[in-house]
């Protein structure tokens, strides 16, 4: 009995470590997409085509936050490579 | 209510023909709307009165109205400034909220004005007829495209958005929450809703643009470049599904001009399934609504 709920709590562990390791890699994706979508509001500001104007004008006061993951994402392009290996535990 | 857009090159004379339509159907009993969307107004120059932005009664039945562009302009700023000036009201302390007027130089801005001028006259009810002489061929085109360039970016916007929010619903189902407030599905979520919003918004739009009621005449002169113009404006109408319901030829004097002749059977030929009006060159152009009406019944009916 002891031995069962040692290796039953053994399991968990292991299906705890890579439900984590999956979530982790779904919140890059979204974090990610949050990034695309508020690029493809405002691209315009960098010289990427944009949607017309009253589209951008519409949404922009309800992507505060897509807005500071672009600009943070922006920051840290440097080493962009370096936080996918990270996820990649590579 | 019936909707006529009268489109082709500058200075072929749209407003001409769509002001003898006006004096026409008035004249038959139909409560009729003339709209001039080219923002160098020559409509009240044709009929004989003095216009402005608001609408005018021209006489019995007929009404006309010159679009400002810039006050339209100032009217779709005001309610996009207003929610602007909600979320960053903090502007207001340090007294910057005025910088958002530069938002009037805005690439589109004239057309968005434009198609905001057109919603306001074919979603309402109050006449039989509405009749909008546009401005010339590239502004027109890029007005009347407006409403499904938006859908599709709208359509791309929410599958993006979709994806966000599944993802979002994922790490809420496994960790229970996610930071605080965020919205992981459709119902919650703003940005999805105004989405939804403006895809009813600019359908409606679409549809009514190219549905049954709304008609496009098309007007030219007899020469090469108005009619390189008209085919590929047509094609362009052709491509968005929008009726052309007839091509009008303008100012047509080929005794003194032969070469009209010549540009006329190609007229004939390229458009042999439309119908073709002919209105001859006259020594003083029409105008006020007797002559209006005496072109329409002598050469458009």
């Amino acid at each position: 009995m002891n031995i069962l709920s040692k290796l039953r709590g053994i399991f968990k562990g292991f299906s705890e470590g890579f439900k984590e390791n999956a979530i982790g890699l779904i919140e890059l994706e979204c974090a990610e997409y949050e990034n695309v979508f508020a690029l493809l509001i405002v691209g315009g500001l960098v010289g990427i085509p944009s949607p017309p104007t009253s589209l951008t004008l519409r949404l922009l006061p309800l992507l505060d936050r897509e807005i500071e993951m672009m600009t943070s994402g922006t920051l840290k392009l440097d080493d962009a490579f370096g936080r996918i290996a990270g996820y990649f535990e590579v | 209510m019936r909707i006529k857009f009268f489109v082709g090159k500058g200075g072929v004379g749209k407003t001409s023909v769509a002001a003898s339509y006006g004096a026409f159907l008035s004249s038959q009993g139909y409560r009729t709307l003339i709209v001039s969307l080219d923002p160098a107004h020559n409509l009240g120059d044709i009929l004989n009165i003095k216009l402005s932005d608001k609408v005018v009664r021209v006489s019995e039945n007929l009404y006309a109205r010159e679009v400002d562009i810039e006050r339209e302009i100032s009217r779709y700023l005001d309610r996009i400034a207003q929610s602007l000036r909600m979320t960053y009201k903090y502007l207001s302390v340090l007294n910057m909220e005025g910088y958002f007027k530069v938002l009037r130089y805005s690439p589109g801005m004239e057309e968005q004005a434009t198609l905001e001028a057109i919603k306001r006259h074919i979603f309402s009810h109050d006449y039989d007829f509405v009749l909008f002489d546009t401005a010339p061929t590239g502004h027109t085109l890029r007005v009347l495209s407006l409403p499904s360039v938006s859908l599709l970016w709208i359509d791309e916007l929410m599958k993006l958005r979709s994806a966000i929010l599944d993802r979002r619903g994922m790490i809420r189902r496994v960790r229970g929450e996610i930071d605080k407030g965020l919205p992981a599905s459709a119902e919650e979520d703003d940005v999805m809703k105004e989405l939804g919003k403006m895809k009813e918004e600019y359908e409606a739009l679409r549809n009514k643009l190219k549905g049954e009621e709304t008609g496009y005449i098309t007007v030219l002169n007899a020469e090469e470049v108005p009619l390189l113009e008209t085919e590929r404006l047509i094609a362009f109408l052709r491509n968005f599904n929008m009726k052309v319901e007839r091509i009008v030829v303008n100012k047509y004097m080929p005794e003194r001009l032969p070469k009209q002749s010549e540009v006329m059977e190609f007229i004939k030929e390229r458009f042999a399934d439309h119908e073709i009006k002919v209105i001859p060159y006259m020594d003083r152009s029409p105008r006020g609504i007797n002559a209006l009406r005496e072109v329409y019944a002598s050469c458009l009916r």
